[in-house]
């Protein structure tokens, strides 16, 4: 397949399919084959491309993911349930992670079908790049690229910081006697001084009765 | 007794409860100085000794009038005491507080030892796990669930094409792909109703510690307050400890594990049912569980109250954990199966061999054929 830049690339903006009537294969014919072409390939040019983008998000999410299962197993002390979650999130992972894979690779596989057939036949041709014509802001751009998902052992895309485990500081208790004992020594004396006074006016009225 | 669980509440309350615990010891040690049967039990006679009072216990402190072998208290005189110094009853005083700062001691030395027993079951942070469950929703399910659509590349005439190449690609993927995001979506629930379920447990464990805590400093407390009134060793308190658990036994037999009758898209909803119920567990004050009594007399009581009690939350904790380690397993089982059956993800079809697909493998209908 030609690869150039605007006309001649299926993945460039302007994309138009070459007719060459030397080519001796028979895979169909006429303007339905060609419009079933031009589905063919908008579904690779675009719609597999952008399934796989999210796909490929979606899995790098669940990579990411790993370290707060990881964080929080290590914070009960390692539980057995907890690893078994990590083990589900290792095939949710590894599904998102092929299913972007495939959807990237099929993509380029069904623009190089479509693209490849289109030259073909005449007829289909023309329907394939009138439609091509048809519907410009569909092609506006180059093909989006699917960004390769992250492997198990890959970096993580965004790092996890997990809350701290640790306790919060307590006062310590030694402050905490200390102040006690120095509030009991300040309010003894006060106490006993106040005893005193009762004392005195207990005994002063008792006097005054007699 | 039921208490939301706070770090810092918890570890306040645990301090407090070794502090009233020396307290109590050393009230009861210093108690002894003053019953003649003590003394006589522990070698000593009483008659002779003079009284002397001094002041006992931190907490609720009181004045005690114990036994006292000293010469100046025999005879009324000065005796044996440095002049101009010691007064008769300090050397009572200092043995009383040398009691007091021994259980003071001892009473830190339990609640170092029992923080270090629940360090796993105090540590985690509950929100931690329900802040998981928000990502995998937030990240994964929500868009999972709602962005890929059937036919998401509208494709509405693939039986025209033929050929083996252009089969798989229909048979094996094109069709498979929105039954495979349903069961992506059910392995993304299994790992929330996992956190959920271990949010539950953490939760409850820890609400039962904080609960042990405070009926623990309750008792001891009234315990002092009774020895204050009465000087004596005597009574019992009580305080009532609610022990979570049952609840969530039936929350947990919620998660979905199917056998063979469950189909993975249902069971998302199911799960995603298990894991908002499980979330709701931890979320709020939850007051379903049996209750036990904490019963307490002595220090030494106490203390052995507080290892059984610690026992019997252990117990329920690690039961939980086993069931949901149960249904987690079956859940990955039932993920494993799906991934083996080319359920979890479509199976690639071989379009790009040899970086070509062969006229023979992928045509339209309308080719001679």
């Amino acid at each position: 397949m030609t690869r150039g830049g605007g006309r001649n690339d299926p993945d460039q903006p302007g994309y138009q399919a070459p007719y060459d009537p030397s080519d001796p294969r028979d895979v169909g014919s006429g303007k339905d084959f060609g419009a079933d072409l031009y589905a063919l390939y908008r579904a690779g040019r675009v719609y597999f491309p952008d399934t796989g983008i999210l796909f490929s998000a979606w899995a790098s999410s669940a990579h990411d993911f790993s370290q707060r299962v990881r964080f929080l197993d290590g914070s009960v002390g390692g539980e057995r349930a907890l690893s078994l979650v990590d083990q589900i999130r290792a095939d949710l992972h590894f599904a998102l992670r092929d299913t972007a894979l495939a959807m990237r690779d099929i993509g380029t596989a069904l623009v190089q079908i479509s693209t490849d057939y289109a030259q073909t036949d005449q007829a289909a041709g023309t329907e394939f790049n009138r439609l091509l014509e048809k519907h410009p802001g569909l092609f506006s751009g180059p093909t989006q690229e699917v960004p390769q998902p992250p492997g198990s052992e890959a970096p993580f895309e965004t790092p996890y910081e997990g809350p701290s485990l640790e306790a919060p500081e307590p006062e310590p208790w030694w402050l905490t006697e200390l102040l006690q004992d120095q509030v009991e020594d300040a309010v003894d004396p006060i106490r006993e001084g106040i005893g005193d006074v009762a004392d005195g006016i207990r005994g002063w009225v008792e006097e005054q009765r007699r | 007794m039921s208490a939301t669980f706070e770090r810092g509440a918890f570890e306040a309350a645990l301090d407090e409860v070794g502090s009233l615990l020396g307290d109590l010891w050393a009230v009861d040690e210093a108690l002894k100085l003053g019953n003649a049967d003590a003394v006589r039990e522990s070698g000593g006679n009483p008659t002779p000794y003079g009284r002397v009072g001094v002041d006992v216990g931190r907490h609720h402190g009181f004045r005690y009038t114990v036994f006292w072998a000293s010469p100046a208290d025999a005879d009324g005189t000065n005796g044996g005491f440095p002049s101009g110094g010691e007064r008769p009853g300090d050397g009572a005083q200092a043995l009383v507080d040398d009691l007091a700062a021994t259980g003071r001691t001892w009473g830190r030395g339990v609640a170092d030892s029992f923080r270090s027993m629940v360090q796993d079951l105090v540590r985690p942070v509950p929100s931690s796990f329900e802040d998981a469950v928000q990502t995998m929703r937030g990240e994964v399910i929500s868009p999972l669930s709602t962005q890929i659509a059937d036919n998401f590349a509208h494709l509405d005439s693939l039986s025209d094409w033929e050929g083996e190449a252009a089969d798989q690609f229909i048979d094996y993927f094109y069709t498979q792909v929105e039954a495979s995001v349903r069961n992506q979506v059910f392995a993304a629930e299994a790992v929330c109703v996992g956190l959920a379920g271990s949010k539950a447990i953490v939760h409850l464990g820890q609400h039962s510690l904080m609960g042990l805590v405070l009926s623990a400093k309750e008792a001891i407390d009234q315990q002092l307050q009774e020895r204050k009134s009465s000087h004596e060793v005597s009574g019992m308190s009580t305080s009532d400890l609610l022990l979570l658990g049952a609840t969530f036994l039936a929350l947990a037999a919620a998660i979905p594990t199917g056998g063979g009758s469950l189909t993975l898209a249902a069971g998302a909803s199911a799960a995603a049912a298990a894991t908002g119920a499980l979330l709701e567990f931890g979320s709020s004050q939850v007051e379903d569980g049996e209750t036990t009594t904490f019963e307490v007399t002595t220090a030494e009581e106490t203390m052995n109250q507080l290892s059984d009690r610690l026992t019997e939350i252990r117990t329920r904790v690690r039961t939980h954990w086993d069931q949901l380690e149960d249904s987690m397993g079956e859940l990955r089982g039932l993920v494993a199966e799906a991934e083996s059956s080319h359920l979890l993800y479509p199976r690639r079809p071989r379009l790009m061999a040899d970086g070509d697909v062969s006229p023979g493998g992928w045509h339209h209908e309308s080719a001679p054929r």
